[in-house]
């Protein structure tokens, strides 16, 4: 299992998601103290919290590869939504560590349950080392 | 077709282009003719500057100050004034050139446009700690925007990235740190080319220029920057809602309008 994997698992487990949600849900996995370390993303405080520039080309790898789909929409962002090969790829990879499938369940969950400003105002309560730099303050 | 646009911060200097060139020489169809093209060029590593026109009179532009700043480097370590007078003095000798080489008339090149009639030239740096922002143009008149108004913007976007300028100067994003400045002149640039899109186009590219030194902004962080805003975006949509009027109040006012007072 790979970092990608925990990515394209994410997407997964749920409908058509946002960037913004990817982001702040491989952040949460990636905090778990029992996630090894391989399959974390490295974080740094950026405008909107904790930022994995990484994660950006991983989306754009897991697109190219067919494992997930770009969806243009009105807004800014597209979403991101898993194919029918990358909820096999997925499912195969999971089967591997079936122990790290909730947590990444549970940090999907998270993100869906929030608005985008209680989402961040969450994270930045959870991990102030993270909003040093982000222009959404109060 | 070019936009470049320049803004001053509390730490240094921000500069931004689109990334469309057009072929005019193949006939009116630019749209036809155009490909992404680089138009950002930095000059030892505290100064980045763009130009607006013809492509041509950009690259001998940028093998001038090239040659110029391996030859004579500290040319760029001076004064704001004696930096942007030295600048002046280079694109002036690259444009007289340009006019020297051309076969029509300059009556008929200033009627025609032909380049380089036109061609704008806007410099971003950092001197001493000071951040500057200045204009040169063909002509030779310079103007300097970095003390005063902080922003600047040439080209064919030039004149709405000004007026997206003013639309978002009130978010006083540009005074603060760098990480609010990036955001507001990308929103900039790219509000520039979804509302013009026959002239300028992605992606956007963005310089910083800081006391430490000059960097291109690379990709992925760009990506995280249009995220940013879109968050931006998505939370002036949540607040006019928090302040919109509750539709039983609207129904409540279209109902009043409906008696007639007579009658009470």
């Amino acid at each position: 299992m790979t970092r990608r994997d925990v990515l394209l698992g994410l997407v997964a487990a749920g409908e058509a998601v946002d960037p913004i949600r990817i982001m702040k849900g491989v952040f949460l996995f990636s905090q778990d103290p029992r996630v090894p370390d391989k399959l974390k993303y490295g974080f740094v405080p950026y405008s909107y919290g904790p930022c994995s520039f990484d994660v950006y080309g991983d989306l754009n790898h897991l697109v190219a590869s067919g494992l997930i789909r770009r969806i243009s929409g009105d807004s800014r962002w597209p979403t991101y939504a898993v194919t029918a090969k990358g909820r096999q790829s997925a499912l195969e990879a999971l089967t591997q560590e079936q122990h790290l499938a909730p947590k990444i369940l549970r940090a999907r969950k998270y993100v869906d349950a929030r608005s985008f400003s209680t989402l961040l105002r969450d994270i930045y309560a959870k991990f102030p080392e993270y909003a040093t730099k982000s222009v959404f303050k109060s | 077709m070019t936009l470049i646009a320049s803004m001053v911060f509390s730490g240094g200097v921000l500069i931004a282009a689109d990334s469309k060139g057009t072929e005019s020489s193949t006939g009116d169809l630019l749209q036809d003719r155009a490909y992404p093209m680089e138009k950002l060029y930095p000059i030892g590593g505290f100064l980045v500057w763009g130009s607006s026109g013809a492509e041509g009179v950009a690259q001998r532009t940028a093998a001038a100050f090239a040659n110029d700043v391996g030859t004579y480097p500290g040319n760029y370590q001076r004064l704001v004034a004696e930096i942007e007078e030295h600048c002046r003095t280079i694109v002036k000798g690259v444009i007289q050139k340009e006019l020297a080489a051309l076969t029509i008339p300059l009556h008929l090149a200033m009627q025609l446009r032909t380049p380089p009639v036109g061609q704008g030239f806007l410099f971003a740096g950092i001197c001493g700690g000071t951040p500057w922002l200045t204009e040169i143009l063909w002509d030779g008149q310079m103007s300097s925007y970095g003390a005063g108004r902080g922003f600047h913007a040439i080209g064919s976007g030039g004149l709405a990235a000004l007026t997206t300028y003013s639309l978002l100067e009130h978010h006083g994003m540009n005074k603060g740190p760098i990480e609010g400045a990036r955001c507001m002149l990308y929103r900039i640039v790219d509000a520039c080319i979804r509302s013009n899109a026959a002239g300028l186009g992605y992606p956007v590219r963005m310089w910083e220029i800081v006391p430490g030194g000059s960097r291109q902004i690379p990709e992925d962080e760009l990506t995280a920057i249009s995220d940013t805003v879109g968050l931006w975006e998505s939370e002036e949509r949540e607040c006019l809602k928090a302040v919109a009027v509750p539709a039983q109040i609207n129904a409540a006012a279209a109902l009043a309008e409906t008696v007639d007072p007579q009658t009470l």
